[in-house]
């Protein structure tokens, strides 16, 4: 699973972006990392685990661990209710999934039109993201996968 | 690396993989070939010399020139071992070793082995060929040969060598041109194929891919990728090109006559290598004839190469190659044919039917990669692994028969016919557990995969210390998970290395020893109640277990006090502490950094436990125990709140459960920590609900989980008791609990959800208990790993799906003991610390020495070591049997000897030449007890059975160092024998019972208050006795003038001996009563605090003769 380096990418090229909500904040993560969303799950939660992170789940007899984007992101932990759903992301050689709370459509983006991400993007920092796309008249911040599931900054 | 297009990865791989193998078992093999010196074993030259050769065939076939070379100079020298031009000793051995082990790291790292430098590899081995070569073929192995088609282009240079030593054992020389596209790729066959047939049929003496015959991109197209192999085999021009499947014309036989001559002289040469080499089948004759017949040519001569089918018309006679080839195309000066020197007939061996095979011609079927066991080479990490066919059939069956299950299954459901379901739910049970276990199977590797390398880390290591050592290596096919296989490498290759530099001596301290002054070391793997079983023994000097100790406190890892109190056992086992390493001196073997800690943590993942025993003098074995496999294992599932753990089954040792009632007199606290007392041990209790950070709940009779709350608890459990001190108060919504009906109407107490479960559990050497809310099944689990987010936790070992599909989590027992700093060291010391504190405080047992001993080698004494005068080792011969007794010449004396099977009813001595005699002084005399070694001292708090074990000679028994062990009545052993010894004293003895004394005897032991009872009656008193000081205080306030001595312990409960002694001295009434104290340990500073308190004597408790005669002088002096 491994990302190709963000300059290696062909500017010219479109992709595909699944959006989600976090809160009322609207991300958007590149499909290409997506392995599939699943409805929330029995989560075993981990004592002694970094905050943000859920807990582990049985992904087909795969440990999966769950991340609470909302808290890594900084923006609030989540609740889990009947609409979360945790995207299941590969990375790095296993899956993680990432505990959103509302999953919204999937829309195509060009690489061109994806802008620098300031420092601050709907009061998460800038680093967590890629850059920022316009997709009628709302603006999506594209989630850095490798820099959210980054390790050693609980 | 220069690797074609057309030659995809995965051939690559192949071949790395089957170079790897084939590099494994070379070490042994050359290892056990330098063993037999010059008595070849011929089977297992060809093996390696193959295995060379396979390697420098592929890596012609892939351009890895260096890799190529370096197996090709390897070969040479093999063949010459081979042909017993050169015989093997350690150092021809050593360079080879060397070689491979470079050929080794340029294989596990192919894309680079063209950049290293193998220069001095090749000038050494060259060195080794040349320096057995005779003179004139000196520098043939530099001399190259270019070979070149007929069409002029030169493909390949070969050295001259080669080809003189190809044709010197006889065999013709073919450049076969394969098309690897038609012949190769087309048939459906690999590269490799053609390289390993080639193997099992002839050598292979340089390969290449001719890379111009492709063209350029300006050229037409061509389809063709020439692979030319120059190729010596005894296979006949005629059979050629049918046994190396190609048409004729592609095989062009190789003319060795146009080579330069040698010298004239070779005959001879040529004559004495046949005389040892009677495996070459050719008739030599002809060939030397000719190659004497040969006129010296210039030493680098360009040659052609015929084409068979035209030399195979000619039909044998073609190994003369008598004919010249037709004119020569080539740049050198035509070489001179002297035809006429040549003979014209052909050789007898040539007309002859095609010769029996050579030796090294029929492929044994080993070579052949599919039948191959499955191995692995040890140094890198597996990617790939081998599997029986058998399993996989027996896997592909039980996925189809899982398939099958699951349709019937979904089958089933659709109609929801109950009984169906149920019959494929069965079903589905069975194949799945079949599943697993073949599934495991594929998994196991045998054992010997690491055990053989250490042949050569034992040779390399010894010799370089200079010391002798032979590794006996036993129980290789054990087979284990590959996993734990790959986790054993460091862990025993430092064991090994350890044994070999600190355990065996030198060859002079062993002969000083009286040892062989060949060490062994054995190394032994084996079954043991479904665990494996690693034992590395060496029968070197042994661990001084006083030496480790006072490292251990010179470094400030333990205080001398904890050391004292350790058995020898248990400082030999100190050696795995952090930060310690036992030799005095840093070696570069040793001297790494990395101890003896290293291993046991190493093998603490892996589930091992580790223990040493070690006899000075004699040796040491470290034995290892593992679990089969790490994959699956037995867990018992326990719970805190609504979570589930998995705790390894390995880890548990016991599960204690206490009452709610007990809770209080079964937990202590000592300083700060709750201790759990077992048996008399006490072993540090955490709770895993603080450890995980969770609040610790409680059911109450509705079955319904709450936080553990003080308020609540403190009605039934003491409030002051930091066990139940409130636990972190969080707010934890009240779950319902399943299993725990309510219980109405009982005593609350009472309830089994009330009470507290406790698994004791071992990390690493140390106990602990782990305090869980519930409990569960034992279940077997399978091992998953955390994702990366999770693994840094040391709290847990892995996660498990559990029967219901959610994850568990799997703790981690050691990992949790060091994070309750309840490490090895810290708990064990602390441990022992409050050990001794509750025993001194709650159980006064004296502390008594013991001398050790054995009887039979199995049956282990004791006896007071203060009654023991010495102890001599003698060698039975030096027994005289004298009037039907045995003595032993003493210090000019004969000392009558016994033996404790003259009067109890134990083992006979054991017959045998080294005996142990324990020199007592009673009765005014020496006498001898004769034991057996091995002869200990033990200081230790004794419980001593009377009754169990109690016949004459025999005081009672006890457990030291584990064992049970016997206390011997040496008093009760002699006077059985020899009553008349002690008539002397019974005439002192008073002679009625009017003048009988009254003794207050206060002693807190029953056993030896018994003793002493006993002793002192005997002697003609009467005795009063008294458990502790304050009934002794009481007793002599009641009896008043009656007593008349008082016979005191030190050490007791309540109030104690220099106590009472003070109060008896003090008081106007009883200050004349003489006072004598027993102790088992009359320390210094005990007797100076006993005299200042008035005490008249010390006495030794068991030391019955004089004791009695203090008491008889006290009382004499008062009459």
């Amino acid at each position: 699973m491994a990302r190709p380096k963000r300059e290696q990418r062909d500017a010219k090229a479109s992709f595909l972006v699944s959006t989600f909500y976090l809160g009322e904040t609207l991300i958007g993560i590149d499909t290409i990392h997506v392995q599939e969303i699943t409805k929330v799950v029995k989560i075993t939660r981990v004592p002694r685990a970094p905050d943000y992170i859920v807990g582990i789940i049985n992904l087909r007899g795969r440990i999966v661990t769950v991340v609470d984007l909302g808290c890594k992101l900084d923006i609030e932990p989540l609740d889990i209710h009947t609409g979360s759903r945790i995207m299941i992301v590969g990375w790095q050689d296993e899956y993680v999934g990432l505990m959103v709370d509302r999953v919204a459509e999937v829309i195509p983006a060009e690489r061109d039109q994806i802008t620098e991400s300031p420092a601050n993007v709907k009061g998460v920092q800038g680093r967590f993201f890629e850059g920022v796309y316009r997709y009628d008249n709302h603006l999506i911040a594209i989630l850095d996968v490798d820099e959210v599931l980054l390790l050693g900054d609980a | 690396m220069a690797i074609l297009d057309g030659i995809d990865d995965e051939t690559l791989e192949l071949y790395i993989e089957e170079s790897r193998e084939h590099l494994s078992d070379i070490e042994n093999d050359l290892l056990a070939i330098e063993d037999a010196g010059a008595n070849i074993d011929e089977t297992l030259v060809n093996k390696v010399f193959r295995a060379a050769h396979s390697l420098k065939g592929g890596a012609g076939f892939f351009n890895l020139t260096k890799i190529k070379e370096l197996a090709h100079r390897c070969e040479n020298v093999l063949d010459m071992i081979r042909s017993r031009e050169l015989a093997p000793n350690p150092e021809i051995v050593n360079n080879l070793l060397l070689a491979f082990d470079k050929l080794r790291e340029m294989i596990n790292n192919i894309a680079a082995s063209d950049q290293e430098d193998i220069s001095e590899f090749i000038v050494s081995l060259t060195g080794l060929t040349d320096s057995y070569l005779p003179p004139e073929e000196k520098g043939s192995g530099e001399r190259m040969v270019d070979i070149t088609l007929p069409d002029g282009r030169k493909v390949m240079e070969v050295s001259e060598l080669d080809l003189r030593l190809a044709d010197k054992e006889g065999s013709f020389l073919y450049v076969i041109n394969y098309d690897l596209i038609n012949d190769v790729q087309r048939v459906g066959k690999t590269p490799l194929d053609i390289i390993s047939a080639l193997c099992d049929v002839g050598q292979i003496l340089e390969s290449t891919i001719d890379m111009m015959a492709v063209g350029t991109l300006d050229d037409e197209p061509s389809n063709r990728l020439p692979f030319y192999v120059l190729f010596a085999t005894i296979v006949k021009p005629d059979m050629a090109a049918i046994i190396f499947e190609v048409e004729d014309d592609k095989v062009q036989l190789y003319d060795i006559s146009q080579l330069p001559p040698e010298s004239t002289e070779e005959t001879a040469d040529e004559a004495a290598s046949d005389a040892i080499a009677p495996q070459t089948v050719t008739d030599k004759g002809a060939k030397t004839t000719k190659a004497k017949a040969k006129p010296k040519a210039k030493a680098k001569a360009k040659v052609k190469v015929q084409p068979t089918s035209a030399a195979a018309k000619a039909k044998a006679s073609v190994r003369e190659a008598a004919a010249p080839p037709p004119k020569p195309v080539t740049t050198a000066p035509p070489i001179p044919k002297p035809a006429a020197t040549i003979p014209p007939t052909p050789k007898p061996a040539a007309t002859a039917p095609p010769p029996t095979p050579a030796p090294e011609a029929p492929p044994p079927k080993a070579a052949s990669p599919a039948s191959k066991t499955p191995e692995t080479p040890a140094a890198p990490v597996e990617t790939s692994l081998r599997v029986n066919v058998a399993v996989l059939e027996t896997l592909m069956n039980l996925a189809g028969e899982l398939v099958l299950s699951r349709n019937q299954l979904l089958e089933a459901i659709n109609q929801n016919d109950q009984r169906t379901i149920q019959v494929c739910g069965q079903r589905l049970n069975m194949v799945t557990s079949e599943l697993q276990e073949a599934i495991m199977l594929t998994r196991m590797q045998p054992i010997g995969n690491i055990f053989s390398k250490f042949n050569r880390i034992v040779r390399d290591l010894s010799r370089a210390l200079g010391k002798d050592v032979d590794l006996n290596i036993t129980g290789k096919e054990v087979e284990m998970d590959k996993t734990i296989i790959e986790g054993l490498n460091d862990p025993l290759t430092h064991l090994v290395r350890n044994a070999v530099d600190h355990g065996v001596e030198g060859p002079e301290e062993r002969s000083r020893a009286g040892k062989k002054a060949t060490g062994t070391i054995n190394l032994k793997a084996f079954h043991e109640a479904g665990q494996v079983v690693i034992e590395i023994s060496d029968d070197g000097k042994g661990i001084d277990p006083q030496k480790i100790a006072n490292t251990a406190v010179n470094k400030g890892l333990l205080t001398a006090d904890q050391v004292k109190a350790m058995s020898d056992k248990e400082r030999v086992a100190l050696i795995m502490l952090p930060g310690l390493s036992s030799a005095e001196k840093v070696t570069d073997i040793s001297g790494r950094g990395v101890g003896m800690d290293v291993v046991k943590t190493n093998l603490d993942k892996l589930g091992g436990q580790v223990d040493i025993e070690s006899e000075m003098g004699k040796g040491s074995t470290f034995r290892v125990k593992l679990p089969l496999t790490l994959a699956i294992i037995p867990c018992l599932l326990v719970s805190v709140g609504a979570d589930r753990y998995a705790v390894p089954q390995i880890n548990v040792d016991e599960l204690i459960r206490i009452r709610a009632a007990q809770v209080k007199s079964r937990i202590e606290i000592v300083g700060d920590a709750e201790v759990l007392i077992l048996r008399g041990k006490l072993i540090p209790i955490v709770h895993l609900a603080d450890m995980l950070g969770l609040p610790r709940t409680w059911v109450d009779e509705d079955g319904v989980r709450h936080p553990d709350q003080r308020n609540r608890l403190a009605d039934r459990r003491s409030p002051e008791h930091p066990l139940f001190k409130e636990g972190a108060e969080a707010d934890l919504k009240e779950t319902k609990t399943t299993g725990t009906p309510p219980r109405k109407g009982k005593d609350r107490r009472h309830r089994s959800a009330s009470d507290l479960n406790i698994l004791v559990v071992t990390a690493g050497n140390f106990q602990y208990g782990l305090v869980v809310e519930e409990l569960h099944d034992t279940v077997e689990i399978v091992v998953k790993p955390l994702g990366r987010h999770l693994k840094h936790l040391r709290e847990y070992a892995g996660a498990t799906i559990m029967g219901d599909g959610s994850v568990g989590l799997i703790l981690d027992v050691a990992g949790l003991a060091e994070l309750a700093n309840l490490s090895s060291l810290a708990g064990s010391s602390r441990a022992e610390e409050l050990e001794s504190e509750a025993a001194a405080r709650e159980q006064y047992q004296d502390v008594q020495s013991f001398l050790l001993f054995r009887n039979d080698p199995t049956e282990q004494c004791a006896v007071p070591l203060d009654l023991v005068d010495r102890v001599e080792q003698i060698a039975a011969s030096q027994i005289e049997r004298v009037g039907g007794r045995s003595v032993l010449q003493y210090r000019g004396e004969s000392m009558p000897l016994f033996t404790l099977s003259d009067v109890a009813g134990v083992k006979p001595l054991p017959d045998q030449e080294e005996l142990v005699v324990i020199v007592f002084q009673l009765a005014e005399r020496n006498v001898g007890l004769l034991a057996v070694m091995p002869v200990d001292v033990v200081e230790t708090r004794v419980k001593i059975d009377q009754s169990t074990l109690l016949q004459t000679g025999i005081l009672g028994s006890s457990i030291i160092n584990k064992m049970t062990t016997q206390i011997v009545d040496i008093y009760g052993l002699v006077e059985t024998l020899h009553p008349e010894w002690f008539e002397n004293r019974l005439k002192n003895r008073p002679a009625t019972p009017e003048a009988a004394q009254t003794i207050l005897l206060v002693e807190d032991s029953d056993f030896f208050r018994n003793q002493l009872k006993r002793y002192i009656t005997e002697d003609g008193h009467t005795v009063i006795t008294a458990e502790d000081g304050l009934v002794a205080w009481k007793l002599l306030q009641k009896e008043k003038g009656n007593i008349k001595l008082v016979v005191t312990d030190i050490e007791m409960p309540n109030m104690d001996g220099f106590e009472l002694t003070q109060k008896i001295k003090e008081h106007a009434e009883y200050g004349h009563l003489p006072v004598i104290a027993v102790t088992s340990l009359a320390g210094d500073e005990d007797v100076a605090r006993g005299k200042a308190v008035g005490v008249d004597e010390y006495q030794i408790k068991l030391d019955k003769d004089r004791l009695l005669e203090c008491i008889r002088h006290f009382l004499n002096e008062r009459q």
